[in-house]
């Protein structure tokens, strides 16, 4: 495989994985199945089967090598080939062009279910996986090569203020998203209080995936090993008018040969007056001894709703495991002010405008030359209006810039709810993206079709769609054709309903 | 019911007449006197039956309620002279005997025999409908034990200058004319304990038209808001109910409202409805109280929620709460009852998000609200798909968290972090296979040739380096950094910055110091 993860048809660890996740996955379906199928009242499921499908068309960047001798040498480190900059090393030199038209057809099969009803009141079994496969196309898109996620597999049990999981699951907190296979229990003795402990094999971030199978061939330094997560929270609501979460976790090496990382974080949202509310977080990286990302919020909803004022003060540096070399590259923080509003005066109609600037940390390098700036801006405008009541009309530009990226561009739609069931709508879109020193620079104009529709089949949706993409050049001599074609479909099916509800209910 | 026919008399006769008539009044027999209110018929299930009004042993319900039709159909004053006294065809009225409330029937044909005088037919007093208590030996004792003058019949009843029956059934008025109240001016004593004068709905003859066109207590106003539900009814309603609610209502009609009507110990103390007998449902209203207004109530809520839901359950059925709250449901809604199983329709509430949901950027700060308190987000969306329709969408399939066409014009967002793009895609298995597949990955050596907007990129990239670090690893991998940031590297560059902490991250790890480090990086001694 290209990017070195293990294929199907390996015979290596990722491949006796990959199968033990279609058996688990199989496993757990079938579970499912049963207890749908089950006679029993109390039993059931819920959840959704649901298959999206996507195309892309375009031409990926190739490198051409190009011999030294047809290019003009500016300088000891200056060389341009038919007008645009390559890089020349020995007696050949390399450059970045538009390769030939390629295109990639995939699909996926979604299944996120929970079922209960096991003759044992408050167990249950949840499980959401993704099987995929690139039916068509000489493009790779990104995961098409991973037959099979798992991203949910457990068992929970929960009575009466207690919560045990046990198999695959995640937590989404101030950490951000942990994925991770082993136990966790949660105890809430009383609302708003709750204890929570877990456990088990850590899984890549954002990824359902151990990080040894997930990342290697992407990697040079990964250990081939897996790694243990360790973590707690506690949520207190010491006041009726104050919610606050502490999270601590921990992953190490399962040799113990190091921490992959350590980090805390505190989250809280608080009513400090009748309508003002604040939300605020920040996490610490124990591991690099540093403060990491925090921000806090004022929400001011004033003339009943329908004037929405926020005010925002953010501190944003990436987090890097330990594992990697990059968190030792020291990253500086930015410290963002922002001030948004979204005003809403009836329901057909809606606008909101924001404001932020950015100012980096000192980075502490020489740099020849200009030094890059050092501040970044970001402007947002948008509203919505319906001027029927099947018509609805969207619209917005933003704008961001700042050292090594810009984009100035904007997005409309109208929409057209020709049924309640069925609404087609219009997209266009208009940008322009300067980048100071990566490739890009230049404007793109796009437009697309999309379709909603619900069946009259037990709540069965189907979204399809498709856009085309014109990119444009300005102040370059040569600029790779990057213009596009996309096309999307996908289609959910309900399963089951809650507990103790009819279909229409819910 | 016994209808009663009177057909007035055409000619006055003479003293021997009244006489006789006198005589017959002596052995007057009274009208109907009716039995006190059976018990209340069975209970409904869940509902323990009210206490069964008895009514006074001596109570002589010979009032009634004033009625367009109380006139005085016997026609007093053509008899007057006949009969001088009033006690003389009700001496029961003085005596406190039932049964000689009224003259007996008989005693009209002494007269009204169909010869001497027109023939009358009179069957005695009918059932009277009243929902009065009054006891008249009671009444006249009880005046006079207090020293007042003895009543007389017309002080109530009529002129006292003809000394005869000008009103046959009192009005309120004439007993406010003693029992004034200086505070009331409704004409009706309606500020004082009902049950003074007044037996229950329940008990009472009076038909259920007439009960509803009772004169209503000003307390019960409606206005804007909806003070007498919120504040009045509800307090010291054990006392109101026996001495006032009663009156006018039945258990029946508190049900029409309270969606715990049957676990109402003060409701349950209310009378039903006897079987039969239909009173006039009650709209139900449910005023918004003050603190469900607030926007913080939609975050509280659940707090302020007592086990079992008891201070909900009066408005709130199951359904309403589950109109956002998703199974599993908080234990108070799960206590509340089921719609289908009362009569009150509980009230509506709408899905409408918390006002934090209302801003158009909720979703870039959305990760706080969910990490504070998780099950609140459950509470309306189902966590583990909804959830995950964004977090682990990733681009396939269509529109999710990002917009169809966010992919061409993502880079800058990302460079500039708006949206942490690490809490979704992992930097390297995400981003950089991506880029490597569409031709953007770093190819190993170090160039202008990618980065060709910037000739002497080289020269430049450290500040860009950390200030967008992950950018720079969504393409080159980490070796291509090592090329010169190492010292098994080319030019042995520290990529390290002043405020680097080289012991505490060897104690963390030492092996990733070692990928760029020969042999000790502290020179041999322990960090």
């Amino acid at each position: 495989m290209r990017n070195g993860r293990a294929g199907p048809g390996s015979m290596g660890g990722a491949s006796r994985w990959a199968l033990l996740r279609t058996l688990l996955a199989t496993a757990t379906l079938a579970t499912g199945a049963l207890a749908a199928g089950a006679p029993a009242a109390a039993q059931g499921v819920r959840g959704t089967l649901g298959h999206a499908g996507f195309y892309a068309e375009l031409r990926p960047l190739v490198q051409d090598t190009i011999d030294r001798a047809l290019v003009d040498e500016l300088g000891p480190t200056s060389f341009r080939f038919e007008g645009a900059p390559v890089y020349c090393q020995a007696s050949d030199c390399i450059r970045y062009r538009a390769g030939d038209v390629a295109s990639t057809v995939s699909g996926s099969l979604d299944a996120n279910l929970t079922a209960w009803g096991f003759g044992v009141s408050g167990l249950s079994t949840t499980v959401s996986l993704r099987m995929r496969e690139r039916t068509g196309g000489e493009l790779l898109w990104p995961r098409t090569d991973d037959r099979v996620d798992v991203f949910l597999a457990y068992a929970q049990y929960a009575r009466e203020g207690l919560r045990a999981r046990l198999g695959r699951q995640r937590i989404l907190g101030g950490l951000g998203r942990t994925a991770f296979d082993g136990a966790n229990v949660l105890w809430t003795p009383r609302p708003g209080w709750s204890v929570e402990g877990y456990a088990g094999r850590s899984l890549a971030r954002a990824l359902a995936e151990p990080r040894n199978s997930a990342l290697s061939g992407l990697e040079s330094f990964l250990p081939d090993r897996d790694a243990w997560l360790f973590g707690g929270t506690l949520r207190a609501r010491p006041r009726p008018d104050i919610d606050l979460t502490l999270r601590y976790q921990r992953e190490i090496w399962s040799d113990r040969s190091g921490l992959l990382s350590e980090r805390a974080s505190v989250d809280v949202r608080a009513y400090p007056f009748d309508l003002l509310r604040v939300d605020a977080s920040a996490d610490w990286d124990i591991a690099f001894g540093r403060v990491g990302k925090a921000h806090v919020t004022a929400l001011l909803p004033i003339r009943g709703r329908t004037l929405m004022l926020e005010a925002t003060g953010r501190r944003y540096v990436p987090y890097f495991e330990l594992w990697t070399i990059w968190g030792f590259f020291s990253p500086v923080p930015y410290l963002e002010g922002q001030l948004r509003m979204t005003w809403s005066p009836n329901t057909s109609t809606s606008v909101w405008v924001a404001g932020g600037y950015r100012d980096y940390g000192e980075t502490a390098t020489t740099t020849i030359l200009s030094p890059l700036e050092d501040t970044g801006r970001r402007g947002v405008v948008g509203g919505t209006w319906a001027p029927a009541p099947r018509i609805a009309l969207r619209g917005e530009y933003r704008i961001e810039w700042s050292a090594g990226a810009y984009y100035s561009g904007g997005d409309a739609s109208a929409t057209w709810e020709m049924t309640s069931d069925v609404s087609l709508s219009l997209t266009g879109t208009a940008f322009q993206q300067i980048q100071e020193f990566r490739l890009g620079e230049g404007t793109a104009l796009g437009g697309g079709l999309a379709a909603t529709a619900r069946l009259p089949w037990q709540g069965v949706r189907v979204n399809t769609g498709i856009s085309i993409f014109r990119a444009g050049t300005e102040n370059r001599t040569l600029q790779p054709d990057w213009n596009q074609v996309r096309g999307y479909w996908n289609l959910t099916v309900p399963i089951g309903s809650d507990p103790g509800l009819t279909g229409s209910q819910r | 019911m016994n209808a009663r026919t009177y057909r007035p008399g055409r000619t006055l006769y003479s003293g021997w007449v009244v006489s006789l008539v006198l005589l017959a009044a002596i052995v007057v027999r009274v009208g109907q006197t009716r039995a006190a209110p059976s018990p209340a018929p069975d209970a409904p299930a869940g509902w323990a039956a009210a206490p069964a009004w008895t009514a006074p042993s001596s109570s002589l319900l010979a009032h009634a309620a004033p009625r367009p039709d109380s006139l005085d159909l016997f026609g007093h004053d053509a008899h007057d002279g006949l009969f001088p006294l009033c006690t003389g065809c009700h001496i029961g009225a003085e005596t406190g005997d039932l049964s000689a409330l009224y003259p007996d029937p008989e005693s009209c044909l002494s007269c009204h025999d169909g010869t001497t005088e027109e023939l009358v037919e009179w069957d005695g007093p009918s059932v009277l409908e009243t929902n009065l208590v009054f006891d008249h030996g009671d009444h006249l004792r009880l005046v006079e034990a207090e020293g007042d003058t003895a009543l007389t019949c017309a002080q109530c009843h009529g002129d006292p200058a003809p000394a005869v029956l000008a009103d046959p059934r009192v009005v309120a008025s004439e007993c406010l004319s003693c029992h004034e109240d200086p505070a009331d001016d409704t004409g009706h004593y309606v500020g004082a304990d009902c049950s003074t004068c007044h037996v229950p709905a329940a008990a009472s003859t009076l038909g259920t038209e007439r009960i509803s066109g009772l004169p209503t207590p000003p307390d019960h106003t409606v206005d804007a808001s909806e003070t007498f539900l919120t504040a009045v009814h509800g307090e010291g309603a054990q006392e109101r109910v026996d001495e006032r609610c009663s009156t006018c209502h039945v258990q029946d009609q508190c049900a029409d409202c309270h969606v715990n009507a049957a676990r109402v110990v003060e409701i349950r103390s209310l009378p039903p409805a006897p079987a039969g007998r239909g009173f006039a449902s009650l709209e139900a209203r449910y005023p918004t109280p003050a603190d469900h207004a607030t926007a913080r109530f939609a975050w509280e809520h659940i707090g302020i929620a007592e086990p079992e839901g008891a201070n909900c359950a009066t408005c709130h059925t199951a359904e309403t709460c589950r109109t956002c709250h998703l199974e599993p449901v908080p234990e108070p809604v799960a206590a509340l009852a089921g719609r289908d199983t009362v009569t009150a329709p509980g009230a509506e509430v709408d899905a409408r998000a918390p006002e934090s949901h209302e801003s158009h950027f909720f979703m870039e700060r959305h990760g706080t609200v969910a990490a504070t308190s998780e099950g609140s987000c459950a509470t309306c969306h189902r966590a583990e798909s909804f959830c995950a329709s964004c977090h682990e969408r990733q681009a396939e399939g269509g529109a999710s968290y990002h917009s169809t066409n966010y992919l061409l014009g993502h880079a800058a967002e990302a460079a500039n972090a708006v949206t942490e793009c690490s809490n979704c895609h992992d930097p390297v298995a995400f981003c950089r296979s991506c880029h490597t597949d569409a031709g953007l990955g770093s190819a190993g050596r170090l160039g202008p040739g990618y980065h060709d907007a910037e000739p002497l990129w080289l020269l430049r990239h450290p500040q860009a380096a950390r200030q967008q670090l992950e950018t720079c690893a969504s393409c080159h991998t980490q070796r291509d950094c090592l090329q010169c940031h190492s010292q098994l590297g080319a030019f042995q560059i520290s990529p390290h910055g002043p405020d680097f902490d080289a012991r505490l991250a060897y104690e963390r790890n030492p092996v990733v110091c070692r990928a760029c480090h020969i042999g000790d990086p502290f020179g041999g001694g322990t960090p």
